[in-house]
């Protein structure tokens, strides 16, 4: 008679504790497509570095029209734990010889980083510039 | 249930009313995604933000394709990714959660005003062998064939063994592949058939050409095609494809029952449904 073998997975290791970063940017990716009716939306794509265990998690700006999609921000997630995590522009918005960076232990602090982030002036700047050359090609009625 | 629509709109401008037509063949036939042709991005841009109610979270995204297709997709469609392409078509695959992936082949083939029909044939072949080689890459072979082939069912391209080698029989087709000089080739099953002659249910094919002095004229004709891999046949019903004639009462066939450019395009748009 077969033995069944039982499932040795720890179940506390299948709950999400809070929103993780991929969570928190998706979600920035998503609320950007409601205010343009998804003329432009964010999306967001994971990388594993070498090491397996630690990951960088990226927002794309992402225009169809315009077929334009560029990384924006980037945050770095460590060790395995969502966090803390390295907040990190790319260059898209980086000024000549300056980064801007942030270090965030929770889900908080990444969502006031941000949204820091994109009030900063040259964020805003080419945001609108996407956002306005998408309405030029589909006007609003 | 998947449900796709495709329509060559013949270059319409969103001025001129397509995108509201559009927009209700969405609605009426509830379709996850949108392919056309001869299609600008202002049209689709402006379809977007029809189906897109401003400061609501959109239902619809636009999918970037490197063909000359313009395909539409449900957000809710987990992923739509482009796996094969060329100038006349795309193809994609449909991860869908817990729902079977689908692989989808939107086309819009190079003219007959451009080409001959052998050049045709020949490319429609080229395409087969994309779709076969995207069957490989995805392991499964739940395609689906949509678009303006610019070729008949008939059509060496599309009936022969080394093209989509797409058959009119659903029992036919159910024998997945037929040998022919000693290789194997996978059957699509071609629905488009039941649409010739006026015995069909709607009218005699998608676009009409009048016969301007030509010896061989068929008049009618049906470019636009669905055709499906036998893998989906359990999933496919007798009224899973249909050429739409009507969009929330706008009649898009003029007085004597041809695509009317005025209030539509020249071709009717087709539907395909499969209950997966």
């Amino acid at each position: 008679m077969a033995t069944s073998i039982p499932d040795l997975w720890p179940p506390d290791i299948f709950t999400t504790p809070a929103p993780t970063p991929i969570a928190v940017l998706r979600r920035q990716g998503e609320a950007l497509g409601a205010h343009t009716q998804n003329l432009v939306h964010g999306e967001v794509e994971t990388t594993t570095n070498p090491d397996g265990k630690s990951f960088t998690h990226t927002l794309y700006l992402s225009a169809p029209l315009l077929r334009y999609r560029r990384p924006l921000l980037n945050v770095d997630q460590t060790q395995p734990q969502a966090y803390p995590a390295i907040v990190w522009e790319a260059d898209l918005t980086r000024p000549p010889n300056d980064r801007w960076s942030r270090e965030v232990a929770n889900e908080e602090e990444l969502q006031a980083c941000i949204q820091e982030f994109l009030n900063e002036p040259r964020v805003k700047n080419i945001l609108r510039s996407v956002i306005n050359m998408s309405n030029d090609v589909a006007p609003a009625e | 249930m998947f449900c796709a629509v495709f329509w060559n709109i013949g270059g319409k401008s969103h001025r001129q009313g397509i995108v509201r037509l559009i927009t209700a063949l969405q609605r009426q036939e509830d379709a996850d995604v949108i392919a056309l042709a001869e299609c600008s991005d202002g049209v689709i841009g402006s379809l977007l933000r029809g189906l897109n109610a401003p400061g609501r979270p959109p239902e619809y995204t636009i999918v970037p394709t490197q063909s000359r297709v313009k395909v539409l997709a449900r957000q809710a469609i987990p992923e739509v990714r482009e796996i094969e392409h060329h100038r006349y078509y795309s193809i994609f695959q449909l991860s869908r959660g817990k729902l079977p992936s689908l692989n989808l082949a939107v086309v819009h083939m190079v003219s007959l005003l451009e080409k001959d029909a052998a050049h045709i044939d020949r490319e429609v072949e080229q395409f087969a062998e994309a779709i076969r080689k995207s069957e490989e890459t995805i392991s499964h072979d739940r395609t689906i064939v949509l678009g303006d082939l610019n070729a008949h069912p008939f059509s060496e391209g599309v009936a022969g063994s080394v093209g989509l080698h797409g058959v009119m029989s659903r029992r036919v087709a159910s024998r997945t592949e037929r040998p022919a000089s000693h290789r194997l080739y996978p059957f699509f099953f071609n629905p488009m058939w039941q649409f010739f002659g006026d015995d069909a249910t709607g009218p005699a094919g998608t676009y009409y050409r009048a016969g301007k002095g030509d010896h061989l004229a068929f008049y009618w004709h049906l470019f636009d095609q669905v055709l499906l891999r036998p893998s989906l046949l359990p999933f496919y019903q007798d009224d899973s494809v249909c050429i739409v004639t009507k969009i929330a009462g706008t009649n898009l066939a003029g007085r004597d029952g041809t695509p009317d450019r005025e209030s539509g395009s020249d071709h009717f748009p087709i539907r395909v449904r499969v209950n997966c």
